[in-house]
């Protein structure tokens, strides 16, 4: 007679409880840099997210404003964006609670922009044609994922890789958005994205331990 | 508004002008010899577009119609001005 047994092997886990252990707060390096490195660039970036077991609620707020200049035509846009979604944590066993995730965000923003050109026509002379558009409204879906490393205590260093696609903008007037804060130039169907983010790790309860691997 | 063509024709079949591109409307007068002028406007949709700040703009203009006419029947063929040969309004008088 042959008897089977099943014996469960303990492994690396941490509980799944469902209740935030902390709020994560951070700032772009990189668009914050762009004020430093960039003469036509003016904006921030800021993040936050909460853990719910290997779930992270994250909100992104931000604003960028752009002049552009070349030859006889000015382009500028100012306006803020924020986006919220969600990632889903891979590392939600690593003892060091480094997280490395993929998620999604929905991302809306308003902006303005103006147009300053001189329009050439032989028939009716030449003339500076000034266009602006006021409020208008934009929305897009994002793929992410990235890394977020515990560096020291409550610091954390992390990055976002962003694949950014179906743009809809509402508002126009006679000027097509050229470029929307939170996205980039209208005319790509996608765009990627890049964030590096300086974090700050809030604890509201302690974490779950580690059930260690015998 | 009054636009010239550089050569008087005679036979008149067809003629290409240039909307007002700083006005969303434009109003041609046709002055004939043999009869009094006849006058036309007609409204548009302008819509800029920035290519590059190197390259420039390109203004597409689209949603022609006739505002005002005095000839017998004026008639929308293709409300979008393209530069081509493409006819956008017929005239009869």
């Amino acid at each position: 007679m042959v008897v089977a047994q099943v014996v469960a092997q303990p492994v690396d886990s941490v509980p799944a409880v469902y209740i935030p252990t902390g709020i994560r707060v951070g700032v772009d390096a990189i668009t914050t840099g762009k004020n430093y490195w960039q003469d036509n660039f003016t904006g921030f970036e800021y993040v936050a997210d909460v853990d719910f077991y290997r779930y992270f609620l994250v909100a992104e707020v931000g604003k960028w404003g752009k002049t552009i200049t070349a030859q006889d035509r000015v382009y500028e846009n100012d306006g803020r964006y924020f986006r919220i979604g969600a990632d889903v944590n891979f590392l939600v066993n690593d003892p060091s609670r480094n997280v490395f995730f993929l998620g999604m965000r929905y991302a809306r923003g308003n902006f303005s922009e103006t147009l300053q050109h001189t329009e050439t026509n032989p028939a009716w002379n030449d003339q500076i044609v000034v266009l602006t558009n006021n409020d208008i409204k934009s929305r897009w879906l994002e793929l992410t994922g990235g890394l977020k490393v515990k560096i020291w205590e409550w610091l954390w260093l992390g990055y976002t890789g962003r694949f950014k696609f179906a743009l809809k903008t509402s508002g126009e007037g006679q000027l097509i958005p050229y470029d929307v804060p939170g996205y980039g130039r209208t005319f790509n169907n996608s765009y990627w994205g890049f964030n590096y983010y300086l974090l700050m790790r809030l604890p509201v309860r302690k974490l779950p331990e580690v059930v260690k691997k015998e | 508004m009054y636009y010239a063509p550089e050569e008087t024709i005679d036979a008149l079949t067809r003629v290409t002008v240039d909307v007002n591109p700083y006005s969303d409307t434009t109003t041609l007068i046709f002055s004939m010899e043999s009869e009094a002028d006849h006058v036309m406007t007609f409204a548009y949709n302008r819509i800029t577009r920035l290519i590059s700040p190197d390259c420039g703009t390109e203004t597409l203009i689209n949603g022609l119609q006739i505002v005002d006419s005095d000839f017998d029947s004026v008639r929308i063929i293709n409300p979008i001005l393209l530069e081509s040969t493409a006819v956008n309004i017929e005239v009869f008088r």
